[in-house]
């Protein structure tokens, strides 16, 4: 079945030209997508758009339809997309805003006003599959930068969503923190979710299912 | 030969946290490649601020072509030492390219002609003439750091640290940097690179490493 | 030390800062400025680190103070320059009440700056404060390092061009701040952006009500406390209008 999938996308932003036409990206239950190209292309704007963000938080000219579980996105709440899809981008320091991990984390499912008895469950599962357990109570500020992006993406994972987008998430971390997010995305394959990827390095190509390229405002699949 | 860099014996720490940075002697030459590598808050980028004067040691001492830098200003440093910030963002604010070029010799009164055929002539060493006159908020990202490095090569830097210069960078804009790295110390420049990407120390494969691992400096 | 509840810090913070406004005899302020110092103690805060992160306004602080002093010319001349008098009584009374009004605002922000930001989000949350707002507030008040090193960052590379800051003329020093600004307002409308998209991302908004995992109560002490601090506080604003 197919998770994730954007039909015939085309997008451009207000008063600007159109950066992609007629985009059509899917991911499956247990897949791990790739989505290449140049600087400019459009890959964050596509990820924006596939997690719901676009057209809701940045307006544009958008057409196509995105799917999430074969639900037009455009008919999903706010609470129902975000416990389908969670979204990871490139800069820890950018989506860290509170003072501890603890805080961090129950930021989400505080906002679907979920019990503090599962809140604080959800807390400690997300944080034993980022393997930070023992950094509950610590300060973010003081975590290095590898640190800072797994409990970005605990943040994600702490909404169960059965959808990741990572975008460009490996760009800032070290081979050891590398690693280990990799560990953790095998580990969500495995479980059936749906990964899609946006990265340029071909160091991650052994985890990736199928990879698209993104070109002139056009995508297509391209054999590994 | 003096060293473009030494440093001796450095202690460098953090004012409320526990971390230590500490450097044996570690010179720098001229025309070589050092790549500074090591994990996620290892010290890579506090140790590049050493090196620069942007930090002061607590203890040791930082010679910059034989000079302490504890007696230079910041001014007296980048004539000869230049830093090239992981967001270049932070480097460009005279708002277009051009401006950007001229701010420094504008400021300092400098003389308009010599410094405007510098520029244009660095401008279209690395691609931006075409760009003269683009807001520096509109460049991509490989644009503003070849742009942040033109400022740096206008002050007459004749060592670069570069930190994390990859990051962000798609593959047309990776080989650019490649090319860049490897103009500059064929024209006898120091450059020293901090990286975590194994890409990068493959493709400078025969480069000095020095790895750092919880604030301690291996040469 | 115990752990006071958030809203007792408000309330105590709430009654200094409004103190430092309202009392304008030396008496009274500085019995305002003992009691703040020793409600640094018992709140935990870290008034000395506090202390050493503002020294560079220091010089800031001593221009304040001399205005104060030396453009107040009521009062028993006490130096007096070819029949000027320079420093007077009631200057010298002004700028110690003015010393006194930023050592009771310093111990209110230690206290509050010792505080998980979280804490007092609860506790704003549990006085029926829109969370949105006090979400604002904290946010804008964890970002200002962050724009403070991007400024930072800017005049760092400025003089890795080459620029000696002190050779450079006052006014083109001035338009020269001006666009050192440029990148942290870039920086501050990219944050703002990646931010809004994060906390979408994250279901804020999902509904008009939300859980609060941490939760703040407040103890029989707290409560004691409460009581003791509005009793003085109208006992205080009381007798300073009565007898002030």
């Amino acid at each position: 079945m197919k998770a994730l999938e954007g039909r015939q996308i085309s997008f451009s932003y207000a008063g600007g030209k159109t950066l992609f036409s007629q985009v059509n990206v899917h991911v499956k239950n247990g897949e791990c997508v790739i989505l290449r190209g140049p600087s400019g292309s459009g890959k964050t704007t596509l990820c924006n758009i596939l997690a719901g963000i676009i057209p809701r938080s940045i307006s544009g000219e958008l057409r196509g339809d995105v799917l999430l579980f074969g639900e037009n996105l455009r008919t999903l709440s706010l609470a129902t997309v975000v416990q389908k899809v969670g979204i990871l981008f490139q800069n820890p320091d950018s989506q860290l805003f509170f003072p501890t991990v603890e805080d961090e984390i129950a930021f989400g499912p505080e906002n679907l006003c979920l019990s503090r008895e599962e809140i604080g469950l959800r807390i400690e599962q997300a944080l034993d599959t980022v393997q930070m357990g023992s950094y509950r109570l610590m300060e973010t500020e003081t975590l290095s930068h590898g640190q800072k992006q797994r409990i970005a993406l605990a943040a994600v994972l702490a909404l169960q969503p059965q959808i990741l987008i990572l975008d460009e998430a490996f760009s800032q971390l070290d081979t050891g923190s590398t690693h280990l997010v990799k560990g953790i995305i095998r580990q969500q394959k495995e479980l059936g979710h749906a990964i899609f990827m946006v990265e340029n390095s071909e160091e991650h190509l052994h985890l990736v299912d199928r990879v698209y390229e993104l070109q002139d405002g056009q995508t297509r699949e391209v054999v590994l | 030969m003096t060293a473009a860099i030494a440093l001796s014996d450095l202690v460098f720490r953090y004012g409320r946290g526990n971390f230590i940075l500490s450097c044996p002697h570690l010179p720098f030459a001229q025309g070589e490649l050092s790549l500074i590598t090591g994990p996620n808050g290892s010290g890579k980028t506090t140790l590049s601020k050493l090196m620069c004067g942007i930090l002061r040691p607590a203890q040791g001492e930082v010679r910059l072509f034989g000079r302490s830098a504890a007696t230079l200003s910041l001014g007296e440093i980048g004539g000869q030492i230049g830093y090239l910030f992981q967001d270049p963002s932070r480097q460009l604010f005279a708002g277009t390219v051009w401006k950007e070029m001229t701010f420094a010799s504008d400021l300092l009164g400098e003389e308009q002609t010599s410094s405007a055929e510098k520029a244009l002539e660095l401008l279209e060493r690395f691609g931006l003439a075409a760009l003269k006159e683009r807001s520096v908020y509109y460049l991509s990202g490989g644009e503003k750091q070849r742009l942040a490095i033109c400022t740096i090569l206008m002050g007459g830097a004749k060592f670069l640290i570069l930190d994390e210069p990859t990051v962000g960078l798609d593959r047309k804009n990776r080989e650019i940097l490649y090319g860049i790295l490897d103009d500059l110390l064929a024209e006898g420049r120091g450059l020293a690179v901090i990286t975590h990407e194994n890409e990068l120390i493959e493709r400078f494969s025969r480069a000095r490493r020095i790895k750092l691992e919880n604030g301690q400096v291996t040469p | 030390m115990k752990k006071a509840d958030p809203r007792v810090k408000l309330l105590w913070v709430l009654l200094c800062t409004t103190g430092a406004l309202v009392f304008f005899r030396p008496l009274w302020m500085a019995g305002l400025a003992l009691f703040s110092f020793l409600g640094t103690f018992y709140f935990g805060a870290h008034l000395q680190l506090l202390m050493g992160r503002l020294r560079r306004f220091l010089p800031l602080l001593v221009v304040i103070l001399l205005i104060h002093v030396l453009f107040v010319q009521t009062g028993t001349p006490l130096l007096v320059i070819r029949d000027y008098p320079i420093v007077t009584s009631h200057g010298l009374r002004r700028g110690a009440i003015t010393l006194m009004r930023f050592f009771v605002i310093l111990c209110s922000a230690a206290v509050m700056a010792a505080e998980n930001s979280r804490r007092v989000l609860a506790a704003l949350n549990k006085l029926k404060i829109p969370y949105l707002f006090s979400f604002m507030l904290m946010i804008a008040l964890r970002f200002i390092p962050s724009f403070s090193a991007s400024f930072s960052d800017s005049i760092i590379a400025l003089q890795l061009r080459g620029v000696e800051l002190r050779k450079i003329p006052w006014r083109k020093r001035l338009r020269m701040y001006g666009h050192l600004l440029l990148p942290v307002v870039a920086d501050a409308v990219v944050k703002s952006r990646v931010l809004a998209m994060v906390m979408e991302a994250r279901g804020f908004g999902a509904f008009s009500k939300r859980t609060s995992f941490l939760d703040v109560s407040m103890t029989p002490c707290d409560w004691v406390l409460i009581g003791a601090l509005f009793g003085l506080g109208i006992a205080a604003f009381g007798a300073y209008y009565l007898f002030g």
